[in-house]
């Protein structure tokens, strides 16, 4: 265990940049933009409202200063987003609101994920590191298997903390802004429950994309340790090729479509709308699809590779 | 290595060959290693060594038979490295990790590390724990490594050009603290360098290669018993030869020559001049020499560094 952790160490010490640094700046960003949109929008709010309608849904309307009215949904969480009856709204639903941070960092995360598997195989054999990681009782299975870890379960876990975490601050934040405007009912505006639904459903949806995206985690990492110089495009052009080859030869688009289904990544099955159920639901979706299966098998090939490529062949 | 001990070796090759292509690495080559020595693995570039030393170490596969401390490097390299440490050469910390990061690392993956004690070897340095590998000169990375090694309590320790583009204080440094806070007879040492002088008085044992051959396996002792190196003048080169002894092989000098033998009675040949054990250097040229000139013209030895070829 001492020994696992310490290697989840070595992976945070060697990418703090993109897997630590990367999360918290956009998480600045996103409360620095939040509270200037609070502060100038606090100007421009001159009155508002809630109406609580029949079904439990809350409609807000606000006034802007030029008299006209501004109107907006909020609910308690994302489950009946359709069963809405948003009749006067003009813009978007807020329902999305808590959903936001979760699919901004959802994106964010798997851009972090694609930079870091393209390296983590790579750069120790491009600065010599190589040998001094070989001198160490550590196999190169604990070492893939360690950064197959960390690009489905860790990296998706500093995301979802980090938009938790943006979630928190803006129920703090609009509680104090609403101390600050004419609305007076900040435990309307802002329910804790939403907040927390959203979290553990969307906690369930990180999952079920972490273990669809294992096909994909894991070619990322065969290339990371194929690669002899610049492995985004040892990623990119067998990909393009095969698709090339089979639109060309077949004149079909299955490599395509397949590729397309990992590449969608907040949506592991793509017929289902994401705010329409439970993250959960999708676990559920992705372990029962034949799609996962294969692809978990085609997962342990590449590994396999990757580890006899690390064990037969390096450079220094 | 010939020298009888009551210990079992603890390398044991047998037959090893390795071949890239057309060009065979090692060819051959067959010896033994038992504990509480200090082996010299000489050559020159392209010799083998690198080859031999990846298969020793589990890096590369060699066909032949080859345990080390009873393990078969490449099926059971992890459980190996438990017991073996090595330095490849001077510049193979990653420059992003932090001192005290290496030392928290190793103390994580290693059972037989004593962090105390590479915190004690650092603390005699100059060396910040909180630097960055980046920071520090080549010198101190030198110094880190060593630390980081030699607070593993392995069996055999494995030095590839340990001291590559080091000054001869940190030279220096490295080896008489590989000496004293590091060896015993429970350990050994397998050692590569170019700077075979500064490591000639450390040794027990000589390992040389030369085109994938083993030239030479002999201890110390043993090399001083059979060789002798005799410094005469020009008449005193004929009178050597008309007395019917046949120098390995002979060099020129001022006014004169150096001739060495190889099981040649030391008595004999001091009545034609002054005599002494030759230089690793000396026999090195000497039995390379010796084994080339009965050999077929080979293919140009590439230089194998710590990378496959082909790649």
């Amino acid at each position: 265990m001492n020994r696992f952790l310490i290697q989840i160490k070595r992976e945070l010490w060697e990418h703090k940049g993109a897997l630590i640094t990367t999360p918290i700046v956009a998480l600045t960003i996103f409360v620095v933009l939040t509270i200037l949109a609070g502060v100038a929008g606090r100007g421009v709010v001159q009155d508002s409202q809630f109406i609580l309608q029949h079904d439990g849904m809350m409609s807000f309307y606000s006034y802007s200063s030029d008299g006209q009215q501004q109107s907006f949904v909020y609910h308690k969480g994302i489950n009946g987003l359709t069963t809405i009856p948003d009749t006067t709204a003009q813009n978007s639903p807020m329902s999305l609101l808590p959903a936001l941070p979760y699919i901004a960092f959802d994106h964010l995360a798997w851009l972090i994920a694609l930079i870091y598997l393209l390296s983590c195989l790579f750069t120790d054999r491009k600065d010599k590191s190589i040998l001094f990681w070989k001198s160490m009782p550590v196999s190169e299975w604990q070492n893939v298997l360690t950064k197959t870890f960390m690009a489905a379960l860790v990296i998706p876990a500093i995301a979802w903390i980090a938009a938790s975490a943006y979630n928190l601050f803006y129920l703090l934040f609009m509680t104090i802004w609403s101390l600050f405007s004419s609305v007076h009912h900040p435990d309307l505006l802002f329910q804790p429950q939403a907040v927390l639904t959203t979290a553990w459903s969307f906690l369930g949806s990180y999952l079920a994309t972490s273990i669809w995206m294992l096909p994909f985690i894991s070619w990322i990492l065969l290339v990371s340790a194929c690669a002899k110089k610049t492995p985004f495009l040892y990623l990119v052009l067998p990909l393009l090729a095969l698709v090339l080859i089979e639109y060309t030869v077949l004149g079909s688009h299955h490599i395509s479509q397949i590729i397309g289904s990992y590449i969608n990544v907040s949506d592991p099955r793509a017929e289902q709308n994401m705010l329409n159920m439970s993250g959960w639901y999708h676990v559920w979706n992705v372990l029962s699809s034949v799609q996962f299966w294969l692809g978990l098998a085609a997962t342990a090939g590449l590994l396999y590779t990757t580890v006899w490529l690390r064990e037969n062949r390096f450079e220094n | 290595m010939n020298t009888t001990t009551n210990h079992a070796a603890i390398i044991k090759a047998q037959g090893l060959h390795k071949q890239y292509g057309d060009f065979k690495a090692l060819n051959d080559v067959s010896f033994r290693i038992f504990p509480g020595r200090i082996v010299g693995l000489i050559g020159p570039n392209g010799a083998g060594k690198t080859s031999l030393l990846k298969g020793i170490l589990g890096l590369s596969t060699l066909d032949g038979e080859l345990s080390v401390l009873g393990l078969k490097p490449m099926k059971e390299r992890t459980k190996l490295l438990e017991q073996v440490s090595f330095i490849a050469d001077t510049a193979i910390l990653p420059s992003w990790l932090k001192v005290h990061q290496a030392i928290d690392y190793v103390a994580g993956v290693h059972p037989k590390f004593n962090r105390e004690k590479a915190q004690a070897f650092l603390a005699k340095t100059t060396i910040n724990p909180k630097s960055r590998i980046k920071a520090l000169s080549k010198g101190m990375v030198t110094q880190l490594h060593l630390a980081l090694v030699m607070a593993i309590d392995s069996k055999l320790l494995v030095l590839d050009e340990p001291t590559l583009g080091l000054d001869i204080m940190y030279r220096k440094q490295f080896y008489s603290s590989l000496l004293e806070d590091y060896f015993d007879e429970q350990k050994t040492i397998l050692i590569t360098t170019h700077q075979v002088e500064e490591i000639e008085n450390l040794l027990t044992d000589v390992l040389f290669i030369d085109r994938g051959h083993l030239v030479l396996d002999s201890s110390m002792d043993d090399i001083s018993q059979r060789f002798s190196q005799l410094s005469v003048s020009t008449e005193g080169r004929q009178k050597v030869l008309e007395a019917g002894l046949r120098p390995i092989y002979e060099e020129a000098r001022l006014g004169g020559a150096s001739l060495l033998f190889e099981g040649v009675d030391p008595e004999t040949l001091a009545a034609f001049g002054k005599i002494h054990t030759p230089s690793i250097a000396d026999l090195f040229v000497a039995k390379v020499s010796t084994a080339n000139e009965g050999r077929p013209q080979e293919n140009q030895a590439p230089n194998i560094q710590w990378k496959e070829t082909g790649q």
